[in-house]
């Protein structure tokens, strides 16, 4: 494969400095995008995918912060730290300043697609407005030949008659609609990277059948890579060529897409796959991940996924796992942070099998959350708001 | 009047309409923390330490005047021997002709540490007119916006839950009581209902009727938005009778911005009333009200004795600032926005 | 905690498997479409007076009939705003039917009203989808749970008490929850106790509405399972509302689809999943996207949106986005000649190219070649309208005018779309299934 991977991402880590405890929302993921492919970053809700996306573009708000790894972007340095003379990490000297980032790097050369267009709209704005106002200012092209442009887009995501329709207010645009808008917005100033955060979630199936179409379409004519970060397997196997698996602010298996889904290496993923109901049979028995994900503020010793996990040996308490190489296909690796590979070496084959019910706590399904909420005093809304269980929508 | 008032102290600071036992636990749980969210916040922990202290010296002139006289009599010769019922007028003028009158505080030359703020013209003590003064101030402010609250709500939750045309009559009626400037209506009310002697009462009366709309409009917004959550249709869903969910579902989680407002609510009307007894048309002499009592500084002794309405100047500022104070505190906690 | 001796009747009901439990016929919701004090009034200054009074409506839910069986679930999907949410709640009575019957247990729930009905709530039960707001906030969860009962004075306090925790447990969570309040407990843990909430008052029939559509896949198939398994322990009949196929065809054994407002197929599970019959469902299955990166390929995307409720199509909803929409039997046109004509009236009524000449016109839709006879005559006058180079008396500087569009789309809508029989008569037809012995419902005039 290219040699020079688009973005490299190196044990990238963000956390929030929430009050009560440090978040490790992103705790140690590495990945590359290379040039014209689309890489999954699939996850569950709180596994930490959004957060590692928006730390791509520095823009993790405030109590968050990148505290570590190193993000580089065709050579350029979008985060990197050094030790400084006192033995403090600081910002290394060629990472892009703030203003660079502003002025050359989002929108021009990594643009991102947010889940809810309505939000990203200004509702006050017509949408031709709002779009030439980004190309006039990222292309610094003159206002007659922005709004020619922006017709263009328009026209370009497959909005019908874009001349009429650019002078509307996004209200007046369905959610298929205004997510092409955003798409055009996107691809407007032709970046080489957009980041897509379940660009399709909010959407209703023809409409994201549409979109994906357009994606895979728009894809082929101007060769633009995609980080595509989604809940759904199914819009994995459909659009992806790569996947990372996250898992509570890890990525737990890295392959390609065919790979992921047969030659599975990882028992989340195989989880995964198992409890989902499918469209295309009858599956009787469902059969789900016991419990929900633990909170990134406190995870499982060993292995994050071990209490969950149908896998799980003594073992797995103890070791924490890095994702390491267990097989390659079509020139990729194909990473699996499980012991259960020959390549760790830990003696998993020789440990004890947990018993279920042993670190799954209490049985009753969901112990992530209550862990937390032993005590009746309503003071625990800190914690609880955070839970996971709940979709993003 | 004693017992009105401190249920009222009990339930300003949010129980929302306490009705049977169990729920009031709920409430508790409920406002406690909300309670210990304004703890932590510095301002809100200010405005509230000096609505308690003014709401604690209120109940003691409210409570027992013997209590009260016994704590300031000794520094005072006025003699507040009888009980002082709210909206009673207190008579007592200094039993001997040699009441001191006009005695400056006592940090200036000529005052008297038994007349901390000095004494009136009359020779009253200053310092126990003006502790009585938040009593009358006090309860003004508590009453009137209850009666603004407990009315807008009724108004605001059976508008907004029931909508279609029973919300368009109470609205418009609503709409008419707001287009009417406020300070006109409450004066015309009053000289209405007076029959020519004004008294406090009708002010608060009025007072509390003006602030009705603004308090059900406010509930009514809530109320649109509460009604459309799931809950509520859980609840009719489950065959709940509608004046339950009304009960239970709607108007307390529609009261929290409710509560915030009241809370300002109290210090305005503390403001309006006292203007009302500076105009006339409330608290009448010699009933200790802060407004009265500029009244009376301001008309006849502004350059003879400027402490005179110092003092109640103060005190109302200091009142109103401590609701305000405690309005914004509880307006943050209360927004599940603001975290931390 | 305390087991008393089931004093509260849990266990089986009473009726058997397989009768019908609830009928709906010709079931209808129209909204006003807006509302307020001079709602019935428009404005409209081009006539006089320029006040005329009639209010909007949105057929939301438009004569739908279907049956349900007891103990069955039947599923209802269809894209957001179709009306399977205003049809859920309609069953329910929490909203008033415009018109047609609900038929319980041979009782018309669409008659009752005021006390009646509150008290034949008991017996029917919702389940909501969004797990924040289904919750009161300020009560705690054995209060949310024991609400219903003490609705319906069923047991006394102690009794609630103790049915509450019985079912916190049967839902999977832990009894000694009972005092805590909703924020302290997960998305998946919240639907539990919607759950517990719906069952206190023991019910016959539940409408689920999309009660998954909010968790995680994971959390998911726990709270499908749960649902599974207390259908089975206490015999309820579920309608299980989603817009996921997936959820849908795991959780269904009758499935019914709806567009706009109309029911346009209902069949067994697996027919309606292996053998769909209208080209809406149809074109529903094929975009979903299947978690299998092999079968990615063949996706009949669907074209357009789905025109405003307000002012629905005629006859079949789905005609104006349909893929097999029929022609008029007037016009003598091949297959061929019909899909190019059809792509062509859709293309002029979305304005989705722009003008050019009428050579280039054809040459894009037609590959040159008109259809034969009259259709020939009308997409040429069509395409005449729309090019730059025709020959225009008077001017002729070759621009494409508003009114050349307008006049475009009208001539072919109603020389093609308004002339099918599509458009002329609602369909609806049984057909034989395939897949087991069950009717299949299908309303698609290709069967006629």
């Amino acid at each position: 494969m290219s040699s020079e991977p688009l973005l490299r991402v190196e044990n990238l880590k963000t956390q929030f400095f929430t009050e009560s405890g440090t978040v490790r929302a992103v705790d140690g993921i590495s990945f590359d995008v290379h040039e014209g492919e689309i890489v999954g970053l699939v996850g569950e809700s709180g596994a930490g995918k959004s957060v590692a996306s928006m730390s791509l573009l520095r823009l993790v708000d405030d109590p968050g912060e990148i505290v570590g790894g190193e993000i580089s972007y065709r050579g350029e340095t979008i985060f990197g730290l050094e030790e400084g003379p006192d033995g403090e990490l600081r910002e290394r000297e060629e990472m892009l300043s703030e203003s660079e980032m502003r002025e050359r790097i989002r929108g021009r050369e990594i643009a991102v697609i947010f889940q809810d267009p309505m939000e990203t709209l200004n509702p006050v704005f017509t949408v031709g407005g709002q779009l030439r106002e980004f190309i006039e200012l990222n292309r610094d092209l003159p206002s007659d030949e922005a709004k020619a442009q922006a017709i263009d887009m328009l026209r370009e995501v497959g909005i019908p008659d874009p001349k009429e329709r650019y002078e509307e207010y996004p209200h007046q645009f369905s959610g298929g609609m205004r997510q092409r808008v955003l798409i055009a917005m996107a691809l407007a100033c032709e970046p080489n990277l957009i980041i897509a955060d379940e660009p399709t979630t909010a959407l209703d199936v023809t409409v994201e059948g549409q979109i994906l179409d357009l994606v895979d379409d728009l894809q082929d004519r101007y060769d633009t890579s995609f980080i595509w970060v989604t809940h759904d397997m199914g819009v994995v196997a459909e659009i992806c060529d790569r996947v990372n698996v996250m898992y509570l602010g890890e990525i737990v298996e890295q392959a390609p897409v065919d790979e992921l889904f047969y030659e599975t290496n990882h028992p989340y993923t195989n989880a995964l796959l198992d409890s989902m109901p499918r469209p295309d049979r009858t599956v009787e028995e469902l059969d789900p991940i016991e419990g929900v994900m633990p909170e990134a503020i406190n995870p499982p010793s060993g292995c994050r996924f071990h209490p969950r996990c149908p896998d799980a040996r003594e073992v797995c308490t103890r070791v924490h796992p890095e994702p390491l190489e267990v097989d390659r296909a079509d020139g990729y690796p194909h990473r699996a942070a499980c012991v259960k590979h020959d390549v760790f070496d830990v003696g998993y084959d020789e440990s004890v099998p947990l018993e279920a019910g042993d670190e799954a706590e209490t049985g009753v399904g969901e112990t992530g959350t209550e862990a937390n909420v032993d005590s009746d005093s309503p003071l625990e809304e800190d914690q609880a708001s955070t839970d996971g269980g709940e979709s993003e929508r | 009047m004693a017992t009105t008032e401190s249920q009222l102290e009990e339930q300003e600071p949010g129980a929302p309409e306490a009705t049977t036992d169990d729920e009031d636990v709920e409430a508790r749980v409920g406002w406690r923390y909300t309670l210990a969210k304004v703890k932590r916040d510095a301002t809100a922990r200010i405005g509230f330490y000096i609505v308690a202290i003014v709401l604690v010296i209120a109940a003691f002139a409210a409570v027992d005047s013997n209590l009260s006289r016994l704590t300031f009599g000794a520094l005072s010769d006025y003699r507040a021997a009888q009980a002082l019922p709210f909206f009673e007028h207190p008579t007592a003028l200094p039993e001997s002709g040699e009441a001191q009158r006009n005695v400056p505080p006592a940090f200036v030359d000529g005052g008297t540490l038994s007349h901390p703020l000095g004494t009136d013209p009359q020779g009253r003590d200053y310092f126990t007119r003006i502790v009585y003064g938040s009593q009358v101030s006090v309860s003004v402010g508590l009453v009137a916006t209850a009666i603004g609250l407990i009315g807008g709500t009724i108004v605001g939750a059976i508008s907004g839950y029931y909508g279609g045309w029973v919300d368009d009559v109470l609205m418009r009626a609503v709409e008419t009581l707001y287009a009417i400037p406020p300070l006109v209506l409450i004066i015309v009310f009053i000289v209405f209902v007076s029959d020519g002697s004004p008294d406090i009462r009708y002010a608060v009366i009025g007072v509390g009727i003006t602030f009705i709309p603004v308090f059900a409009r406010i509930i009514r917004s809530r109320v649109l938005s509460v009604r459309e959550m799931d809950y509520i249709e859980a609840a009719r869903a489950a065959g709940v009778k509608d004046r339950n969910i009304i009960r239970r579902h709607v108007i307390p989680n529609s009261f929290a911005p409710v509560l915030v407002y009241a809370t300002l609510q109290i210090g305005v009307t503390i403001l309006i009333v006292a203007g009302l007894s500076f105009l006339g048309y409330g608290a009448q002499p010699p009933t200790p009200d802060w407004g009265e009592m500029l009244r009376i500084a301001h008309g006849r002794y502004m350059h003879s004795n400027i402490w005179l309405s110092i003092w109640p100047g103060l005190a109302i500022l200091v009142t109103i600032m401590g609701f305000n104070l405690f309005g914004d505190g509880l307006q943050d906690a209360l927004d599940p926005r603001i975290k931390n | 905690m305390s087991t008393p001796d089931d004093p509260i009747g849990f266990g089986e009901s009473d009726s058997s498997h397989g009768e019908t439990l609830l009928e709906i016929e010709g079931l209808t919701k129209y909204f006003a479409a807006d509302s307020g004090l001079f709602a019935g009034l428009n404005f409209e200054p081009d006539q006089f007076p320029p006040v005329s009074v009639g209010i909007d409506q949105v057929e939301a839910v438009d004569d739908v009939s279907f049956e349900i069986k007891k103990g069955e679930t039947l599923g209802l999907v269809g894209e957001s705003g179709c009306g399977k949410s205003t049809l859920g709640r309609t069953i329910l009575r929490l909203l008033d039917p415009t018109d047609g019957t609900i038929r319980f247990k041979g009782e018309d729930l669409a008659e009752l009203s005021g006390e009646q009905l509150r008290q034949k709530r008991s017996e029917i039960q919702m389940i909501f989808q969004d797990p924040q707001s289904s919750l009161d906030p300020r009560m705690k969860v054995g209060r949310i749970i024991e609400e219903p009962m003490q609705a319906h004075d069923m047991f006394d306090d102690e009794g609630r008490e103790a049915r509450a925790k019985e079912l916190l447990e049967k839902v999977g969570l832990d009894p000694r929850h009972y005092n805590r309040y909703p924020h302290a407990f997960s998305g998946g843990q919240r639907q539990r106790i919607n759950l517990a909430r719906a069952l206190s008052v023991d019910p016959d029939f539940v409408v689920c509405d999309e009660p998954v559509s909010a968790l995680d896949v994971s959390i998911q198939a726990q709270v499908m399972n749960t649902m599974e398994e207390l259908q089975d322990e206490f015999g309820l009949t579920y309608l299980f509302i989603a817009h996921d196929l997936s959820v849908i065809r795991h959780i269904s054994d009758r499935v019914a689809v709806m567009y706009l407002g109309h029911i346009v197929e209902l069949a067994a599970k697996e027919e309606l999943f292996e053998n769909p019959q209208h080209p809406y469902t149809k074109a529903l299955l094929e975009s979903i996207p299947v978690p299998d990166p092999r079968e990615s390929g063949a996706r009949g995307v669907l074209e357009g949106e789905v025109p405003s409720p307000q002012d629905p199509p005629s006859g079949c909803r789905f005609r104006t986005r349909c893929p097999r929409l029929i022609a008029p039997e007037e016009y003598d046109v091949s297959d061929e000649e019909w899909a190019h004509t059809r792509a062509f009236m859709r293309a002029v009524k979305r304005r989705t190219f722009e003008a050019t000449s009428a050579a280039e016109l054809r040459r894009k839709f037609f590959d040159g070649e008109l259809p034969r006879g009259e259709a020939g005559e009308i997409v040429d006058e069509a395409i005449d309208l729309l090019a730059t180079d025709r020959d225009r008396d008077g001017e002729g500087d070759g621009t494409v005018t508003e009114d050349d569009w307008n006049d475009a789309a009208e001539l072919l809508l109603e020389s093609f779309a308004e002339r099918s029989i599509c458009a002329r008569k609602r369909p609806a037809y049984d057909l034989e299934s395939e897949y087991g012995s069950e009717t299949h419902f299908a309303a698609c005039h290709l069967h006629r």
